[in-house]
């Protein structure tokens, strides 16, 4: 070896002389300064995760009444949910004896529906974009494809659910329901246009941008010789993109499905303004009056019922529907690193990720 | 660092596509239908988010005056007693400012190769 192959800059000070690699161990000014950085961001870490520690142990320890109260009956059906509501508020508000019977089944189903629903479209035509952004739109739509991607992703979701209300919500009412249908079901709930498609279609494209913008980045890092290699043996540029390049980018539309499943569990404000926020769970046994039934998702619920958190029962329902969000995320968290690990091959050799 | 370099710029733009006749016609039946979902869903996109903006506007500009934007909100029972709503625009100003580049520590950094 010879000094021709130091080619880094190097903080140590490294020379070689007779003896071999003689390093001066004492850091210089660059090396301290970087040192400290990694302190304060390891501080700032670990401030990060006693923050969010204490927020999950906040937020258990205030949602603990109603869990315990109701046990796993809180997870599951039964009753009105909405009537249950009311009255652990009434019960907190009047100072009578705390109510807490709440069986949550109606808009846990809804959140997992709406989500589910807007995860699944959202995911094939996302990808579908990325690689028509990455590999074969012109030129000049592809400049234009890359801000409208933006502005999507930047749009307001009080703005996506009122183009809901005003637009969408009308349009499902009156052209997508019968009064027979309307009719039927009258004695049960109201069919208004304010539904269960509407939540799922507002809410694809509302995370639809954010799988878009990851999608992209990863299929980008892939390596262009390994696309090159198999259109050197005469695979056509679409079953290469779509066998070589998505194939490596595994991690990052697992990582962007991540990201977007995060947003669509946690969306109030659209969900509130075009679902109907009734406590129903829509059935699917009901056919296809199934995706025009109303519901209320979990999110929904707490912002819905903000107002009434100076009864201590309801607050404590609402903490605990908080703690199962939170929970839900932090599965959806470890689940797309457990779902990534297998992938890890792939970013060992510079893949996408 | 002198270690850390990033790879040349390709003619082509990084895209297999450009600049070489690929022609579809040959593909299969399969693979054309797939190169036109893409292409229909990327239109698809451009479509919604025009008819988001003009949708908006078109809506919007019946009821903007110049004066909304430089009065402050009043009490009142008529539109026209109301005010604007400067207050509100300058806390979402605010708000967005206090907010701004505070997103997660190498979010959006490019990767380099060592």
């Amino acid at each position: 070896m010879s000094q021709d192959l130091l080619l880094y800059d190097d903080p140590f000070n490294a020379a070689w002389s007779e003896e071999g690699l003689v390093i001066d161990e004492a850091p210089t000014r660059e090396v301290d300064a970087d040192r400290r950085a990694e302190l304060g961001l390891g501080a700032l870490v670990c401030f990060v995760v006693v923050l969010l520690l204490a927020m999950l142990v906040f937020v258990l320890v205030q949602a603990w009444p109603s869990f315990a109260h109701n046990g796993l009956g809180w997870f599951g059906p039964g009753g009105d949910v909405d009537t249950q509501i009311q009255s652990i508020f009434t019960s907190g508000d009047l100072r009578e004896a705390y109510q807490y019977t709440f069986h949550a089944w109606p808009l846990i189903w809804s959140t997992i529906l709406t989500t589910a629903g807007a995860v699944v479209i959202a995911f094939v035509s996302s990808l579908f974009v990325a690689v028509f952004i990455v590999e074969f739109a012109p030129e000049g739509l592809r400049r234009v494809l890359e801000p409208v991607v933006r502005l999507l992703a930047s749009v307001p979701s009080v703005i996506y659910g009122l183009v809901g209300v005003l637009v969408l919500v009308p349009f499902i009412g009156n052209h997508l329901i019968s009064s027979g249908d309307k009719a039927a079901v009258t004695p049960v709930i109201q069919l208004s246009g304010y539904s269960l498609l509407a939540a799922v279609l507002i809410l694809t494209v509302m995370i639809a941008p954010i799988m878009i913008a990851v999608f992209c980045e990863g299929l980008r890092s892939v390596p262009r010789d390994w696309i090159e290699g198999s259109l050197a043996l005469g695979v056509n540029s679409w079953r290469t993109f779509w066998k070589v390049a998505v194939r490596t980018a595994r991690p990052a539309l697992v990582a962007g499905t991540v990201l977007a499943t995060a947003r669509a569990l946690g969306e109030a404000v659209m969900l509130s303004m075009v679902s109907g926020s009734v406590g129903f769970a829509p059935n699917p046994a009901d056919g296809l009056i199934f995706f025009v039934e109303p519901s209320r998702g979990l999110a929904a619920t707490v912002l819905h019922n903000t107002e009434e958190l100076s009864s201590p029962p309801m607050k404590h329902t609402l903490y605990a529907i908080a703690a199962l969000l939170l929970f839900s995320s932090m599965m959806l968290s470890l689940t797309g690193w457990a779902v990534k690990r297998p992938m890890r091959r792939y970013l060992a050799v510079g893949g996408a990720g | 660092m002198s270690a850390i370099a990033t790879p040349p710029p390709s003619p082509t733009g990084g895209r297999m596509t450009a600049g070489r006749p690929d022609s579809s016609a040959s593909w299969r039946l399969v693979d054309r239908a797939g190169l036109a979902c893409a292409w229909t869903l990327g239109l698809l996109f451009c479509v919604i988010a025009a008819a988001l903006v003009i949708y908006l506007l078109v809506q919007g500009i019946r009821y903007m005056s110049p004066s909304l934007l430089v009065t402050h909100p009043k009490v009142g029972y008529t539109e026209s007693q109301t005010g604007g709503f400067l207050d509100p625009m300058i806390g979402t100003l605010i708000v967005a400012l206090l907010a701004r580049d505070r997103r997660p520590a190498g979010h959006g950094d490019r990767r380099v190769a060592l």
